[in-house]
């Protein structure tokens, strides 16, 4: 009986430990998405502020690329590193990943044309580069090479 | 065409913050620009930091509008690794145009964005004021 009322109040203890972790899971999950939908605006914005920049260089953005990035971006899981923002000088807009571990880089550059045209170096050795259609299947796939390489471990989550 | 050695010292001058990423990461796009198929360095072999920017302040700074924020260093090898031309085209002095980026289709800019991205790899960044 009285393992009984043990191995019962052993597996309260662990649930209730699981719903705090759980909770805290949550919350930390909830603050993280917020996060990063802040940083999803901060670079649609700074997206639109490359129209002005662009208009200094005397360099038209192309409007189908410009929403084309715009749409890419908003389709990032919040797991992936947000790149830094660019255009071509044909009015394309970039979009670029870099890291860099014992000055040994790792590059994704892909630029919004007709297609998305694409490149990638790592470990300072070009890996791949070419162009894919802007179909839902070739922007999954590259987002999954995205994220094999710059997917982001949530801190938040790893210390609830 | 010129007269550089492979293990020649060629820099490229950064006017613009623009070139700079989140994390104070120059982006490959350095490596672009001037004309269509290339790009514009200087010769800066047995030049040290001092010299290298007082030629960018006699030669280049007057035609731009932004001071000089740092230059990247690659070399002659690096550049004809991924098959690109060194032009020289004086004046001003030690300066050279590079040449023979691709991008007429889709494969040859995917080509072009790789060239790029090794040559960033392959260099060194110097910052003016550090």
């Amino acid at each position: 009986m009285t393992l009984i009322s043990e191995q019962w109040l052993n597996s309260q203890g662990a649930i209730q430990q699981s719903n705090v972790v759980s909770l805290s899971a949550r919350k930390a999950e909830r603050q993280s998405s917020s996060f990063s939908l802040g940083k999803k605006k901060i670079k649609l914005d700074e997206l639109n502020r490359l129209r002005c920049v662009s208009q200094e260089e005397d360099i038209a953005i192309k409007e189908q690329s410009f929403i084309r990035a715009a749409d890419f971006i908003n389709k990032l899981p919040i797991q992936i590193e947000y790149p830094s923002l660019d255009f071509e000088d044909d009015g394309s807009i970039s979009l670029e990943w870099q890291k860099s571990l014992n000055n040994n880089k790792t590059i994704i550059t892909i630029v919004f044309d007709y297609d998305i045209v694409y490149s990638i170096l790592k470990n300072n050795k070009p890996y791949a580069y070419g162009a894919k259609s802007y179909l839902e299947g070739d922007i999954i796939s590259l987002i999954n090479l995205i994220e094999e390489n710059f997917g982001i471990i949530n801190n938040a989550l790893l210390k609830a | 065409m010129h007269c550089l050695k492979p293990d020649d010292e060629l820099s490229r001058f950064i006017f613009s913050d623009r070139y700079f990423d989140d994390q104070g990461q120059v982006k490959s796009r350095l490596f672009a620009q001037k004309h269509p198929e290339g790009f514009s360095v200087f010769h800066t072999t047995g030049l040290c930091k001092l010299r290298i920017i007082k030629l960018a302040i006699k030669y280049v700074i007057k035609d731009q509008s932004k001071p000089l924020l740092a230059y990247c260093k690659t070399s002659v090898k690096n550049i004809e690794e991924v098959n690109l031309s060194i032009v020289k085209d004086t004046p001003p002095p030690r300066h050279h145009n590079i040449f023979g980026m691709p991008l007429k289709s889709n494969i040859e800019k995917g080509k072009r964005l790789s060239d790029r991205q090794f040559l960033l790899s392959q260099s060194d960044l110097i910052f003016v004021n550090k």
